[in-house]
């Protein structure tokens, strides 16, 4: 950006562009800079006329996983769709802006609910820009502004927020005044052959403010000391802060965005999900199949006889393509073995949300459940995709939720009644504690199941330090596992997911 | 958005659409009903020049897409369908060793009146060696169809069918040709895309595909399309069924698509219905034959009886109980593929 020597409008295109990647990234979706430029074409080609299919195409550009989808969404209506009910209203705080070199350097919002010192100016509007002391007389007097105005008037930096006007009366808008006369200058007489350019901007209809944006020359307004010469980058890049600050600041006052991390509970939740969602895509990305012979030319492996000589015989020997039985990694196979008992309560949400999502992704998986026998509940999980499925899980008959779990008996069980789906194409992840509380830890059956099964790894919330209570037996299942990891969410193993994905090829 | 009516170029003949609605009227003339989103993300994909990766369950019109984009601009489409084991022999393209050893037997004469007067041996070879027998030319190329949309003089629509078939490693050959729109042939050079081919790319998601490859793609997850939507389809596909028989057949559908099948009804098999309907009408003794169009497996077709067919009061309600029953948990068991459980939809 900073290699634009004239400077066009298309850079609010560009900035409005930078801000979404940015404010994407915050919500969690993992936007390139190479998709932040789609993201500005997009925003060229289509403008913001009709917002749906902004979003249609937006979504299509950058949000291309579905646990991306929902920051998607909150992003995009933090940025486009950012209107305020009056619920939020009493949360509405004044704004105040240091002005430096034309440009905010930085929007603060804070509880400065000072009054007006103008009198023209309505008294509950709080001024930005009295930083700069223009002759009252030269600002614009604006007889149509309304009660809850943002008021720019351009040549004088001044920008005000009403604070406390009367909030609910027909609901509250916002509405930016901008007005510029044809001086570049600031404080400059306006020269009379130029109009006054006035036009409203409404929160409520963001659309407008694009178009706006579309036909403005940003380069009058902040080309100061009465030349118009090109944007410095330092300039742009405080216009971008500034924009996504601000951005940010409306985010708060609707209630919807305001620090980096979103803070409320259901978004809180939404990052967990998303960070489980994440953590399953880690492992299996890193997972192999178990190995299966395919026929291919120039690899390694046994001769596959028939299908060199077939391939041959074409050009009657010459060349002679050598066709190979080459090992090649199978799609994956999973049963997830789950422990639901009241000891690991605090992490079921993980666990079952873990199976879900593992459930999603890889080609096969079985998902058993168990406190004292192992229960299919692959069915109940695929049935709905939502916290439903977990309560559904947790509701079956099938699973005594009031008995102290028993390993033994599950690994038991397992062999005797879900013998089919342990075989050598399946990889085996067991989530749980390994607290058989004093049941005998059935290390026999475990390495039964081991010899029937491609790989086994085992995924405990507990320390290692823990492991060598009288109740766990985590130490004596742990040889017979690939791989034991330490994690209770998303993000732990996440940390860990390449090891536990290579352990499990 | 404008009201421009299309633009045809004149050298080419192909169409480049000005707007999303424009592209949507065109595929409707194609027989081809595209809601606003979907029409949207296609008219980017052709006016950013960007390929688009379709995602979503079997059967809702991905690969339909691609063909009747292609019949609405006049272009050609090219199709890849990618399996397990494809390789760059298939995709790519394939030096023809037959035509070309025939081509140098075709020659042996000549070069044996050549080389009469030279009697030593690795002057022979030098002399030969010096000489271009055009055997690795163009013309001794099997060409396929990636290499086959860069080469081609008319634009084309490259269709790139069920990309999660393959494995990775030709993900990484395909990221070359889709970002560069070139293919390098080591014997003969670079060939350059002699018109920007639009590139259609769809996966049934069964497999994650590498984020390398999404984030070089605009990204649409194409689901089953509302009861409106999808009566406008069987319609236009299917003109000869009376219009309120669409109407049911499409609500047993949407029925069945709420119930925990091994496979959802898709579009195609909808349509299908549809003239089964209109062919034998729709009673309660024909619905069994519906329900064979519509459902393909026996476990599923045990949940369909069980379900919207046995004229339960509502879908909530006969959901709930197919859930809970024993026989569904472990409906299948004993097969070899163990009825689909764990099969990821």
């Amino acid at each position: 950006m900073t290699g634009h020597r004239t400077f066009s409008a298309s850079v609010v295109l560009d900035v409005l562009a930078a801000v979404f990647g940015r404010t994407l990234r915050r919500f969690g979706v993992a936007a390139s800079p190479a998709e932040v430029i789609e993201v500005r074409r997009v925003l060229g080609l289509l403008g913001a006329r009709d917002l749906t299919i902004l979003r249609a195409a937006l979504r299509a550009t950058c949000a291309k996983y579905e646990h991306e989808q929902h920051g998607f969404d909150l992003a995009f209506e933090s940025m486009f769709v950012a209107h305020i009910d009056s619920a939020t209203d009493e949360h509405r705080c004044s704004v105040g802006a240091q002005v430096a070199g034309g440009l905010p350097t930085d929007l603060d919002v804070g509880a400065d609910r000072e009054a007006a010192k103008y009198a023209e100016y309505n008294e509950r509007a709080v001024e930005i820009g009295d930083l700069l002391d223009t002759p009252e007389a030269d600002k614009g007097f604006n007889p149509h502004k309304d009660d809850d105005d943002i008021s720019l008037s351009s040549e004088d930096h001044d920008l005000s927020i009403d604070t406390d006007g009367d909030m609910g009366r027909r609901g509250v808008t916002y509405t930016v005044d901008l007005e510029r006369s044809g001086s570049t200058a600031a404080g400059e007489l306006a020269s009379s052959t130029s109009g006054a350019i006035a036009g409203q901007l409404n929160w409520e209809d963001p659309a407008s403010i694009l178009a706006w944006f579309d036909a403005y020359d940003p380069s009058s307004v902040y080309g100061d000391g009465g030349d118009s010469g090109p944007l410095s980058a330092a300039m742009l890049d405080r216009i971008t802060d500034a924009v996504e600050e601000f951005v940010a600041a409306l985010g708060d006052l609707t209630g919807r965005m305001s620090s980096p991390v979103p803070v409320d509970g259901a978004a809180q939740t939404i990052g967990r999900h998303a960070e489980i969602e994440r953590a399953s895509h880690e492992v299996l990305k890193h997972m192999r199949g178990t190995p299966r012979p395919r026929p291919r030319e120039h690899a390694r492996g046994p001769l596959d006889m028939r299908r060199t000589v077939r391939s041959s015989l074409r050009t009657d020997g010459t060349p002679f393509r050598l066709v190979t039985k080459t090992p090649v990694p199978d799609k994956v196979r999973l049963l997830v073995l789950a422990d639901v008992s009241l000891s690991v309560r605090p992490i079921t949400a993980f666990t079952l949300r873990l199976a879900q999502a593992m459930h999603a992704r890889a080609n096969r998986c079985t998902v058993l459940g168990f406190v004292d026998s192992p229960v299919d509940v692959t069915t109940t999980l695929l049935g709905s995709t939502g916290d439903g499925a977990l309560a559904a899980v947790l509701a079956d008959a099938r699973l005594d939720l009031e008995a102290s779990s028993d390993y033994g008996r599950t690994f038991a069980d397992l062999l005797d009644s879900h013998g089919e789906v342990l075989n050598k194409r399946t990889a085996v992840i067991i989530v749980g504690d390994g607290r058989c509380n004093g049941r005998p830890p059935g290390l026999e059956a475990l390495k039964k199941i081991r010899s029937k099964v491609h790989r086994i790894a085992w995924i405990t919330p507990e320390a290692r330090r823990y492991w060598a209570q009288a109740a766990c037996s985590m130490e004596e299942y742990e040889p017979f596992c690939d791989r034991v990891v330490v994690a209770r969410d998303g993000e732990q193993l996440t940390a860990q997911a390449a090891e536990l994905g290579h352990a499990l090829s | 958005m404008t009201s421009l009516s299309t633009v045809r170029s004149h050298d080419t003949g192909t169409v480049r659409f000005t707007d999303a609605a424009d592209l949507q009227r065109a595929l409707g003339e194609q027989d081809y009903i595209a809601d606003d989103d979907l029409a949207t993300v296609v008219h980017l994909a052709t006016a950013l020049d960007r390929p688009l990766l379709l995602e979503g369950p079997a059967g809702v019109g991905k690969t339909e897409l691609a063909k009747a984009l292609a019949a609405a601009s006049g272009r050609k489409l090219v199709r890849l369908q990618c399996y397990e084991g494809l390789d760059d022999n298939r995709a790519l393209y394939e030096w023809d060793y037959a035509k070309q050893l025939l081509h140098v037997q075709m020659l042996r004469e000549h070069i044996g009146a050549l080389t009469k007067h030279v009697t030593d041996i690795d002057d022979a070879s030098t002399m030969l060696a010096a000489r271009d027998f055009g055997l690795y030319s163009e013309a001794f190329l099997s060409v396929r169809p990636l290499l086959e949309s860069v080469l081609s003089e008319e634009p084309v629509v490259l269709l790139v069918d069920e990309v999660d078939r393959t494995e990775e490693s030709m993900e990484a050959l395909l990221l070359e040709v889709l970002a560069e729109k070139q293919v390098t042939i080591p014997e003969v050079g670079t060939f350059t895309a002699r018109s920007d081919p639009w590139v259609i790319l769809t996966s049934n998601d069964t497999r994650e595909l590498s984020s390398a490859l999404k984030r070089r793609c605009l990204h649409f997850h194409l689901d089953y399309p509302t009861a409106a939507r999808e009566r406008e389809i069987v319609t236009a596909r299917a003109p000869e069924v009376p219009t309120q028989m669409v109407a049911e057949i499409v609500d047993l559908a949407t029925q069945l698509r709420e119930l925990p099948l091994r496979k959802s009804p898709s579009i195609s098999e909808v349509i299908d219905a549809a003239r089964i309907a209109s062919v034998l009408g729709h009673t309660d003794e024909t619905r069994k034959y519906l329900l064979a169009a519509l459902v393909k497996y026996s476990s599923d077709m045990k949940i369909a009886l069980a379900g919207p067919v046995a004229e339960t009061s509502s879908v909530a309600t006969s959901l709930g109980t197919v859930v809970n029953t024993t026989a569904t948990a472990f409906r299948g068991h004993g097969g070899r593929d163990k009825g689909g459980i764990g099969i990821r939809r």
